[in-house]
């Protein structure tokens, strides 16, 4: 399984900078991604987990360089993304796509699907146009989209459709790694399955790599091998999905998963013990960031950030007492 | 036996289109038993809102709407009502709180106000009253430092919070039945199950009826003790939660159920279920899942199939023709 590094996300920091108070404002910082490492192999779904606001979405954009880091460094076999010159950049991007939430606004409307799929093959200047025509067709039978699908427009089709065009539109360059932002979280569950499964078998069928972001952790635990789990801009923990799932290290990933409800009655979830909610980013608490609503929380905790450590060749954690 | 607090019999309700008038729910009934909470799930644009919201009497007489059927409730036939009389018993003994609590809040007033608004329309309590009573309600609902914050507005509160604000409203007048539309949809998990646990607990305490509409059946076996299933504007299964879970009987239930990667264990085998709803404007003469189930037949495209019984003790109704007939064979 393990693989050669394909992407390496080392020490990761962006810092957004607004305004807060009325009428008369300060700026203020707030780091919406502070010290994030990890490493994604070839062939394998890379899973970032965490809630609202946590900065998984922030992480997925830098490693495509769509926001500007404000620190650190991501490397793409080998190659820097974060330093490399605008040329450069269009290259990389041929080899690393993205995949957006919401289907509706990340189409351009006024775009049929033809000019849509054949516009990146043009400005990567990689076919004739007759080769793409063949090309986009290709792809668009490859996610499950009927060949008439070819002369549409985005408002003709239903949101998962939508979500496929997405998928091609990502596809269409062939590239190796696709970040892949919440892509069903905005779909009914039975079209989130055939999304899913699609995007599973073209996985395989082309040796994808995937950085797949999603707070739902049923759908991580599916799809992706490894995964890394954000609180507040900072990794909390990081392994392989049967270990994080069956013993997790940091009380926030227990947290997270005990109170994902299962559909089984019989597993009903144990109403939360966990109190409170995620602070403020832009007024992070002291120490962990964790420990106000940590059950094992003690002085430390309240004073001094955990290191990222490892604690076995395949998991990290960031806690001062890990379960 | 037990009285039903809620019953709603053959609710349709039909909203005009260009090319004439449609159903968005038709023939919908069930009942909703003193003190247990109803979960009424499915997809987007299967009618569940539109239930509950037709039940209210919040659709009657909007332009482009049409609303039929029977809500018996407390005596008198709510859809014979007239609005002034509902006014009388909405946000009194029938209360609801919706998925996104800041479009329900109103931005420019206290909160304090807004929760002792219901108070003073239908207790006739004075403003200093209503005021003290919502500090109270609000205490319920575990909003830390209450009597401060009744003066707070709503964009002063985080989305957990809100949803506090909104349960303690529907409270203050003690309802008999609260629904709540996909009340923690916009929340994180954690937060959800904060809310969810708040709901349970007060339901208990105050000892009203619970209808919560929702997609996610993490949520309803998390809360629900009984089920009702709904697809493309119709109930088609009616259980008790254990034995829907268990024993679902409706193909679409069953296929819903294995189209959702589990984060308890691993999943085997994730099953999509091929295909669309069908659009509110093309409905098919036969049953509605057909075109979709893997147990279709002839008469499945032929016939619409009836809410049929398929066990008396606890009552599991299904609308399927092929499972109605296996049980009847088997119940022979």
């Amino acid at each position: 399984m393990s693989g050669a590094s394909i992407l390496t996300v080392s020490h990761l920091r962006k810092v957004f900078t607004t305004k807060r108070g009325f009428p008369n404002p300060t700026i203020v910082n707030v780091r919406a991604i502070d010290d994030v490492s990890f490493e994604v192999r070839a062939g394998e779904s890379f899973g970032l987990v965490g809630e609202s606001g946590c900065g998984k979405s922030t992480v997925g954009r830098c490693i495509l360089q769509l926001i500007e880091p404000t620190g650190g460094e991501v490397t793409y076999k080998g190659q820097s993304v974060t330093r490399a010159s605008r040329q450069e950049l269009v290259k990389l991007r041929q080899r690393m796509q993205i995949i957006f939430q919401d289907p509706y606004s990340s189409l351009n409307p006024r775009l049929s699907v033809a000019r849509m799929l054949t516009e990146p093959l043009r400005v990567h200047g990689l076919c004739s146009r007759a080769e793409a025509e063949e090309r986009v067709r290709r792809v668009l039978a490859d996610v499950g989209l009927p060949a008439d699908a070819y002369a549409k427009f985005p408002h003709q089709f239903s949101g998962g459709q939508r979500q496929r065009l997405a998928i091609a539109r990502a596809l269409v360059l062939e590239p190796d790694l696709i970040v892949a932002d919440e892509p069903v979280s905005a779909l009914d569950v039975s079209i989130q399955a055939q999304i899913i499964l699609k995007l599973k078998e073209l996985k395989s069928s082309r040796n994808l790599s995937f950085v797949f972001i999603s707070h739902d952790l049923g759908i991580v635990r599916y799809f992706c091998e490894r995964i890394a789990v954000m609180y507040l801009g900072r990794l909390v923990e990081q392994g392989p999905v049967p270990e994080i799932f069956e013993a997790p290290l940091h009380p926030y990933t227990n947290a997270l998963r005990l109170a994902s409800p299962v559909p089984d009655p019989e597993k009903r979830i144990a109403f939360q013990k966990l109190e409170g909610e995620v602070p403020s980013p832009i007024d992070p608490p002291s120490g962990c960031y964790f420990h106000p609503r940590c059950p094992k929380c003690t002085s430390v905790c309240r004073e001094q950030a955990p290191e990222w450590r490892q604690v076995s060749p395949e998991r990290h954690v960031a806690c001062h007492h890990p379960l | 036996m037990t009285k039903p607090v809620l019953s709603v019999r053959n609710l349709t309700t039909s909203f005009k289109l260009r090319k004439g008038w449609f159903p968005a729910i038709s023939g919908v009934s069930f009942d909703v038993m003193p003190n247990e909470t109803l979960c009424l799930v499915g997809e987007s644009g299967c009618g569940k809102s539109i239930t509950a919201m037709s039940a209210m009497g919040l659709l009657k007489g909007q332009h482009g709407c049409r609303v039929s059927g029977e809500v018996w409730f407390d005596g008198r036939n709510l859809a014979e009502l007239a609005e002034a009389e509902l006014r009388k018993i909405r946000g009194n003994k029938l209360a609801m709180i919706f998925q996104e609590p800041m479009t329900s809040l109103n931005p420019v007033l206290p909160i304090g106000l807004q929760v002792g608004e219901p108070l003073m329309f239908h207790r006739g309590m004075t403003r200093h009253e209503a005021e003290q009573e919502a500090v109270r309600l609000l205490e319920q609902v575990k909003l830390p430092d209450a009597r401060r914050r009744i003066n707070h507005y709503p964009h002063q509160f985080s989305g957990g919070m809100r949803q506090r604000v909104m349960i303690a409203i529907a409270l203050a007048c003690g309802p008999q039945i609260l629904f709540a539309d996909e009340p923690t949809t916009a929340l994180d998990v954690t937060i959800q199950s904060q809310v969810l646990a708040l709901l349970q607990e007060i339901r208990d305490e105050h000892a009203f009826a619970l209808v919560l509409i929702t997609h996610d059946l993490g949520v309803v076996a998390t809360i629900a003790d009984r089920v009702a299933v709904m697809y493309a504007g119709e109930i088609v299964e009616l259980a008790d939660t254990v034995a829907l879970f268990k024993r679902p009987s409706h193909p679409y239930t069953e296929a819903l159920l294995r189209a959702i990667p589990r984060s308890d264990r691993d999943t085997e085998e994730l099953v999509s279920i091929e295909g669309q709803v069908p659009p509110i404007h093309d409905m098919p003469p036969g049953c509605r899942f057909a075109a979709r189930c893997a147990l279709r037949e002839d008469v499945c495209l032929a016939q619409h199939p009836p809410f049929a019984l398929l066990s008396p003790t606890p009552r599991h109704d299904v609308r399927c023709h092929v499972r109605a007939r296996s049980a009847g064979r088997s119940a022979a």
